[in-house]
């Protein structure tokens, strides 16, 4: 019990700092610039997405939730700009709370429109953004108690975000754990003979101990990883070896959507430092 | 705004959910306290309840907040070991003239130029054409079943779109599958030949 209240207080404390404005602020907009390319690099093939799996409404919440898939199916290039002018925008101004929604409503509508496109990148970029409405102070209330509480929120909604990362490799790690083929390597050798995700260029020797190997390091990080992120001494190391990791998925695996989407989202875990928190901490000393 | 409270009985506020702040408190201050105390319980729950899906992932199992929490709250598991079994790939021939062309493995195609180009665009094609094609063979189901299917149709129309001329008039298409497992490959092939 003493333990509880003493993580109690020191999440009540945490909660009320205001240090994290310039790291909320790397952290949205680098979602904005990976859903940006995103946008950009998807925009050539949607048409033939939509012509083979069309969107269908179902019901009338259905077409107020999916509005934007409805602009897309009348005028693509109408709908795809409008999401590009307001990345562009919220890439200007401050994180805000009309910004982040209206971003996280026409990329929720983008997946689904893309569907045929989506892998797990696009879940977690949703999560993320989603998450993001709530990381924003903008418009601040103008009564000081009100925003305080918008500091609460903001502060909580961050830390959420951490522990969401952290669980999403814990789930995948405790995932190959659990799995025969994952502990015996027979999954790496399942993954070196996926055609359509191996890079072509690649040769990659049959050798079982080497399949073993690989495969015990992928389950040792993604269970390390989420836990050594926590510590401040060791983090640099965990965020390089994660760097690394989500690279070789990018050129091994042919996954340049999710292996670039987890990197950006270790700007989580930097501890960026803008002036004011600078200022304060040398006012502090 | 004067945010302090005068003429209420704080004191019993604080001690009934259990917070030391001192009487005469600004409401505002009460506010925070509670605040923080719910998130804080409400994040306990949230990591419980993420924890109970990750080590039991068969916990509330195919119940519609468990499906909806397993894909937007806590995407995953990346890697699965049974998404990597199966590794289907698409190859289509047509007759003209009562010749048969050589066969296009379409799935190849532009998985390949994608690592030529490193277009992502070519990565985000290819992907359809195997969307396309898993859709038709998520389940076993003989050739009959297959032809009938709307995935069939959707399969065709794509192959007719972007591959098969328009004076062809019979086209052949071989679904492959190399299953990947227990360190061997077996191969498993369906050929269907239709007229357009």
């Amino acid at each position: 019990m003493t333990l509880l209240s003493h993580y109690r207080t020191l999440f009540t404390e945490y909660l009320q700092e205001n240090r994290a404005r310039f790291q909320i602020a790397i952290f949205c907009k680098s979602l904005y610039v990976f859903l940006f390319l995103k946008v950009i690099f998807i925009w050539p093939v949607l048409p033939d997405g939509q012509q083979y799996f069309p969107s269908e409404f179902r019901s009338s919440i259905h077409h107020i939730i999916y509005a934007p898939i409805e602009l897309a199916q009348y005028n693509l290039t109408t709908f795809l700009v409008s999401v590009l002018i307001l990345l562009l925008l919220a890439l200007v101004l401050k994180v805000n709370y009309i910004t982040s929604a209206l971003i996280f409503w026409l990329s929720f509508n983008l997946s689904r429109f893309a569907d045929p496109f989506s892998n797990g990148s696009d879940y977690v970029l949703n999560l993320f953004l989603f998450l993001s409405i709530f990381l924003s102070s903008i418009p601040a209330f103008k009564s000081e108690g009100l925003r305080d509480a918008q500091i609460i929120v903001s502060n909580f909604t961050l830390l959420v975000c951490r522990i969401q990362f952290s669980l999403i490799y814990l789930l995948s790690g405790f995932d190959k754990l659990m799995s025969t083929a994952w502990r015996s390597g027979d999954a790496v050798y399942s993954i070196t003979n996926l055609e359509l995700f191996i890079n072509p260029h690649l040769v990659i020797p049959t050798n079982k101990s080497l399949y073993l190997l690989l495969a015990w390091a992928v389950i040792l990080f993604e269970i390390i990883f989420p836990v050594v992120i926590w510590f401040k001494r060791l983090r640099m190391y965990a965020l390089v070896a994660g760097v690394i990791f989500h690279l070789a998925i990018i050129f091994i695996l042919s996954l340049p959507d999710f292996g670039l989407l987890m990197i950006l989202l270790y700007s989580l875990f930097i501890p960026f430092r803008d002036k004011e928190s600078l200022n304060h901490e040398s006012s502090l000393r | 705004m004067d945010s302090r409270i005068s003429g209420l009985n704080t004191e019993f506020l604080w001690t009934r959910f259990g917070l030391s702040v001192p009487v005469e408190q600004s409401i505002f201050r009460f506010m925070k306290e509670r605040l923080s105390l719910v998130l804080f319980w409400v994040l306990v729950l949230h990591v419980l309840g993420a924890v109970a899906f990750i080590i039991a992932p068969t916990f509330l199992r195919d119940t519609r907040v468990s499906v909806a929490y397993k894909k937007h709250v806590l995407p995953g598991p990346f890697f699965n070991d049974s998404q990597l079994v199966d590794n289907y790939s698409l190859a289509v021939s047509w007759k003209v003239n009562g010749l048969w062309t050589s066969p296009i493995n379409i799935s190849h195609e532009d998985f390949r130029q994608y690592h030529a180009s490193m277009n992502p665009t070519d990565m985000y094609r290819s992907r359809l054409s195997r969307t396309l094609l898993l859709k038709l063979t998520k389940t076993d189901t003989s050739v009959v079943d297959i032809i009938k299917r709307k995935g069939f149709s959707q399969l065709n129309q794509f192959l007719y779109d972007h591959y098969v001329p328009r004076e062809a008039d019979s086209v052949k298409i071989w679904i492959i599958n190399n299953r990947a497992k227990n360190f061997e490959i077996k191969m498993d092939s369906l050929y269907i030949i239709y007229s357009r």
